[in-house]
């Protein structure tokens, strides 16, 4: 039966943004008109804030896959409490390992090995497949991390340096050097980018780096936190959120606090006492009504918390 | 005002195809259209909706009565309009868009916009012009163009016999 009851193009535009990339890009044939609205970079904009805030936006997560004959990715997403893998077929060629994540947008690393001590990156959007290579002319770098300037609508990738630091912008597809006037110990972790800005950990310190700015600058630990207590970063509905495993005879648990939006205070945000063995690694999640801790003990095991 | 005697005042809607429905003005207040109505004292007779056939307006006030008889549980709230809208076909929801946007009804509004992007996600192009009423307007050479730059996003498409 053909519809005659045409819907208004701003109805068709508020039910486009609820669609996935995938089926948006292949609504672009539909007409002209929905191409100028899928295409258009404020739409864009709308619909990957919409997805961030999304109350079932789990913080997806990217795992490499290691296999002998081929390589690929396998997003995990955290549904109901369970891990299901959605393997992703294509990816760029090379040996390419994940090193960090914004907005949906992987920067990989050719891991093969360059000959001539340069790497070469890729930025690769699984969900539109477009891919982005350029490299790295210093070389040798430990931390890096992909952030995102929402007034120059720019992608920017950072690798951290003992006292410099090294920003490459998409759009002026260039590097830019900045000093630093005190020193970080690299200890090899990827930025997290959350709430606008992006956050590393070393040895025991932070640092935030402002992508509209450029400034590094330290960020204070909460307050209940001793000076040796080793706590990982991660994100959280959008936020930064820092969880420490403790691992005391008397008090094990995990411990997370979120920071606050607009300022460098955290919150204290669970406390899971109890937590039978240790985990090797954590992952927080959120979904639409309850906030879930999947702790890993052995690679073949798995166990989830429930914090409603 | 009856509000202020304690019993439940009840509204009187009129469709555009002059069916008239009754209900409950504590669940008819979700839409702001109606409210501003109730709030501006038009609301003394009947209310007439001008952009809303029968067959739309009894589905909306369904929902009304039984969005506004769950508490405040927005879990509870969430499982009522999946299954309120599990069984609308493309045509309903459509209607149904259209009603929440002129009743302004945000959250009837979110649902079954979100509800529409859910059926149509798999679908083909071909489906979505013709349950869109969408006339292409692509040269051959054009469209081939487009679809060419996303090919992969055509794997694993429906078949177009159903709804």
């Amino acid at each position: 039966m053909e519809y005659s009851n045409n819907l208004p193009p701003e109805i068709i535009e508020i039910v486009l943004l609820k669609l996935p990339v995938k089926s948006l890009l292949r609504f672009k044939t539909v007409c002209t008109s929905w191409n100028t609205i899928i295409s258009d970079p404020v739409f864009t904009r709308i619909h990957l804030e919409n997805s961030n805030n999304s109350p079932n936006n789990n913080d997806n997560l990217f795992i490499t896959e290691k296999g002998d004959t081929e390589r690929g990715f396998s997003l995990f997403k955290l549904e109901g409490g369970k891990l299901h893998a959605d393997r992703v077929s294509e990816n760029p060629s090379g040996n390419m390992v994940i090193l960090c994540e914004c907005n949906g947008v992987l920067l990989l690393r050719d891991s093969s090995g360059g000959v001539n001590n340069t790497s070469n990156y890729v930025l690769w959007n699984p969900s539109t497949r477009r891919v982005r290579c350029f490299n790295d002319p210093y070389g040798s770098t430990v931390n890096y991390g992909l952030c995102y300037d929402p007034i120059t609508d720019d992608f920017k990738v950072v690798v951290m340096k003992r006292s410099s630091y090294s920003i490459f912008s998409c759009n002026s597809d260039s590097w830019t050097e900045v000093e630093e006037s005190r020193s970080y110990d690299s200890v090899g972790w990827s930025g997290v980018f959350a709430d606008g800005a992006l956050y590393w950990l070393f040895c025991f310190e932070m640092a935030r780096f402002d992508p509209e700015t450029d400034e590094l600058e330290a960020l204070r630990k909460p307050e209940q936190l001793g000076d040796y207590d080793e706590f990982s970063l991660g994100r959280l509905r959008g936020r930064l959120c820092l969880y420490c495993n403790n691992t005391g005879d008397d008090e094990r648990g995990i411990r997370i606090w979120i920071k606050e939006k607009n300022s460098n205070d955290w919150e204290a945000f669970v406390a899971i006492e109890n937590v039978p063995t240790d985990p090797i690694a954590v992952w927080i999640y959120v979904d639409s009504f309850r906030i879930g801790i999947v702790c890993v003990f052995q690679l073949s095991r798995q166990r989830r918390l429930l914090v409603t | 005002m009856a509000a202020e005697t304690g019993t439940p005042t009840t509204l009187t809607l009129k469709s555009n195809d002059d069916e008239l429905f009754s209900v409950a003005e504590s669940a008819a207040i979700l839409s702001v259209t109606i409210r501003n109505m109730v709030e501006d004292g038009c609301a003394g007779g009947v209310i007439p909706l001008d952009n809303v056939d029968g067959k739309t307006l009894a589905s909306v006030i369904t929902y009304m009565n039984g969005i506004s008889a769950i508490p405040a549980d927005e879990e509870k709230k969430k499982s009522y309009r999946d299954k309120f809208l599990s069984d609308k076909d493309f045509e309903t929801l459509a209607d149904m868009v259209l009603a929440a946007n002129y009743l302004n009804m945000s959250c009837l509004m979110d649902a079954v916009s979100a509800k529409i992007a859910q059926v149509m996600e798999k679908k083909s192009v071909g489906w979505v012009r013709r349950k869109f009423g969408i006339e292409n307007d692509y040269t051959p050479e054009e469209e081939a163009a487009v679809k060419e730059e996303h090919k992969w996003t055509f794997e694993g498409v429906e078949t177009d016999d159903d709804n």
